[in-house]
């Protein structure tokens, strides 16, 4: 079976749940997106973008204290290294060069924590793009960091006062703009989300990372891991890590969801872990929703995860039983941040940290190999950490 | 009975949009009386949906309120249910976005809407090619799912759009969302070409607030549809009932007219 299949389908999830006005725009860039992939010229200037300007392949980093800590070896994918300080940078070279084959000038995108927007703010600037990032009001305040970093990088940051004022609502707006301005526009989404081709096209650009890490462990191990742990907010980081290793059936893939404030709460973003079906921003996945099937407003310490969807890929290995699904609340996220600081000396964003922290929640044996992935790093989060800590929140 | 076998009559139709329970469940009711009554050909009701990514700002205002209130499903269905039993018989299709039905359940979505009294759907974010089982379950029951062409749909798409609509076929005018302001109306070729294929009435929407609009498009099309135009009129005299209604039925009128 393909995965997706024609339609954009994962299983039961995924499709393309647009809009007729952006049928034809999806339709051209599906086309143009396979064409590309098999264009060797195409994956040759990926490639050259990746290592030159990306810095990759990034480090697979063998954690002593951590492995020490927890009895078993620890090993860290470096993604917080990457130009930008983040796993979206793969994705957003991928993109603009799509967008460039196909002639776009102007360049949009949503941002939640900052991240996807600082890298497509850096790649619009490096290919003379325009470019209009939206970001919700209430991520504009508590990543004010980024906000400055993407006006830097010459892109205008569109405040988006609708809704929970989240990445969710940034997303909306973003595709608003888009059914405006479909001729000229190209829209670089963030994550494993979204209409097909996104969910497929996103994976596909951010697989180097789990590439990568296959090679990696093979080389220093000699053997593939028991483990691959990842944090999933749309999850683009865990769908690139996990990727490669899908057919590798021993290779456990374990999905970190935000379990916010605790999932008896309702202040979460866990819609994996939550388990009901719904259709958002063009696909059909789990979604955290009310009882009257409105959409919710999600909860996390770490804004690149408070989102109430997940990519539909995600769905499909979490219903096909491939990947395993739980949640860190934001205090264990912040044990696991202050973690890593301490033993590793790393300060990771705070949406890696969930991932970090789980590593208290496994029964490790000392032969398991683990791989986390450190998707970003935490410069951006530290006023909110500070906060947290100092302000005893 | 298909009520919407009514929009086959000749002459020029008005479609007029208003978002359930905006500015009130009661007020939703006596607006579709005057609507009906005013001479509207159908009165399309929106539900509420928390992230309408096709609407513009008057109508996600409008849908914010109308949450705020914490307008349901259910409550738009009995809104149906009532006006039919005051003996409102145009066709009524009602306006929201998939998750909504999904949610419901889709099926019984269709069960309770036909049972209400409602005569159809029309749903952005579902393309005729998506939820297949839906389409057959609504096609079998005769309840009408209208879909939407857009300017930049291919010929052979929106020949499929045709063959696959009922009730009538809604053709976007233009790129963006409901209620945009930009002032070009576009693909005038398509509207045409969809008017050649269809032996549905073809309606066109998104963008139009004035008479003087309305009255070129209905040189191509079969009837006009006015959404945000019309809710932000019922934003402006909210407060106050029996002015909204007169005000109702003025706006329908200078339509009427053209």
């Amino acid at each position: 079976m393909r995965i997706p299949d024609n339609k954009g389908f994962f299983g039961d999830f995924g499709g393309k749940f647009a809009p007729e006005t952006l049928r034809a725009l999806l339709d051209d860039l599906e086309r143009n997106y396979e064409k590309a992939k098999k264009d060797p010229s195409f994956k040759r200037e990926f490639d050259y973008y990746l290592k030159f300007y990306v810095g990759r392949p990034s480090p697979l980093y063998f954690a002593g204290k951590l492995s020490k800590r927890f009895g078993a070896k620890i090993y860290l994918k470096r993604e917080d290294l990457n130009h930008t300080g983040a796993h979206k940078i793969n994705n957003t070279i991928g993109q603009i060069l799509l967008a460039k084959r196909m002639g776009k000038k102007r360049i949009i995108a949503e941002t939640g924590a900052g991240q996807h927007g600082v890298a497509t703010a850096t790649v619009a600037a490096l290919f003379n793009c325009e470019c209009d990032v939206y970001m919700g009001e209430e991520d504009i305040k508590r990543q004010s960091l980024n906000v400055f970093r993407m006006e830097l990088l010459g892109a205008r940051v569109i405040p988006v006062t609708s809704g929970s004022k989240t990445l969710k609502d940034a997303l909306n707006e973003a595709t608003r703009d888009w059914l405006k301005n479909v001729d000229n526009t190209f829209y670089i989404i963030g994550t494993v989300s979204g209409f097909h081709p996104y969910p497929m096209m996103v994976r596909d650009f951010q697989s180097v990372i789990g590439k990568e890490a296959r090679k990696q462990i093979l080389e220093a191990e000699g053997r593939l891991p028991d483990y691959l742990v990842a944090c999933v907010g749309g999850g683009s980081n865990a769908m690139g890590l996990f990727y490669p290793f899908i057919n590798d059936k021993n290779v456990k893939l374990i999905g970190v969801e935000a379990g916010g404030l605790g999932l008896k709460t309702g202040k979460h973003a866990a819609s994996i872990v939550n388990n009901e079906v719904g259709i958002l921003h063009g696909a059909k996945t789990y979604v955290l929703q009310t009882e009257h099937g409105q959409i919710t407003e999600t909860h996390s310490v770490s804004a690149g995860l408070d989102y109430p969807g997940v990519g539909p890929e995600l769905s499909y290995l979490s219903k096909t039983k491939r990947a395993r699904f739980d949640a860190i609340t934001d205090k264990e996220a912040l044990e696991g941040f202050k973690m890593m600081c301490r033993e590793e000396g790393i300060i990771p964003a705070l949406e890696s940290s969930h991932a970090c922290a789980y590593l208290e929640k496994m029964k490790l044996k000392k032969k398991d190999i683990v791989i986390v992935n450190v998707s970003g790093r935490g410069d951006k989060d530290i006023n909110t950490v500070y906060s947290l800590i100092k302000g005893g929140k | 009975m298909n009520r919407m076998e009514m929009l086959k009559s000749k002459g020029k139709k008005i479609v007029i949009y208003l978002m359930a329970g905006d500015p009130g469940i009661k007020e939703t009711e006596d607006l579709i009386i005057t609507l009906a009554r005013s001479g509207v050909s159908l009165v399309e009701l929106g539900i509420p949906f928390s992230d309408p990514i096709a609407d513009g700002i008057v109508i996600q205002k409008a849908g914010e309120r109308a949450l705020n209130r914490g307008v349901t499903v259910k409550d738009c269905l009995d809104i149906v249910k009532r006006v039919r039993e005051k003996g409102i018989e145009i066709p009524i299709a009602a306006m929201t976005y998939y998750n909504l039905i999904y949610h419901f359940g889709p099926e019984k979505f269709v069960d309770s809407a036909l049972k209400a009294g409602l005569d159809g759907a029309i749903i952005p974010d579902l393309p005729f090619d998506e939820e297949p089982k839906f389409y057959s379950y609504a096609k079998k029951r005769g309840f009408n799912l209208v879909y939407l062409a857009a300017p930049s749909n291919t010929r052979e798409r929106a020949k499929k759009i045709v063959e696959k609509s009922s009730g009538f076929v809604y053709y976007i005018l233009q790129k963006g969302v409901t209620g945009s302001t930009k002032s070009s109306i576009v693909g005038f070729e398509l509207l045409k070409y969809l008017k050649k294929l269809s032996k549905l009435p073809v309606f066109a929407g998104f963008g139009i607030s004035e008479p003087s609009q309305a009255k070129e498009i209905l040189k191509t099309a079969d009837g006009v549809i006015i959404g945000s135009a019309f809710v932000s009129l019922c934003e402006k005299y909210g407060r106050n009932k029996s002015i909204l209604l007169k005000k109702a039925e003025m706006f329908v009128k200078k339509f009427l007219n053209v």
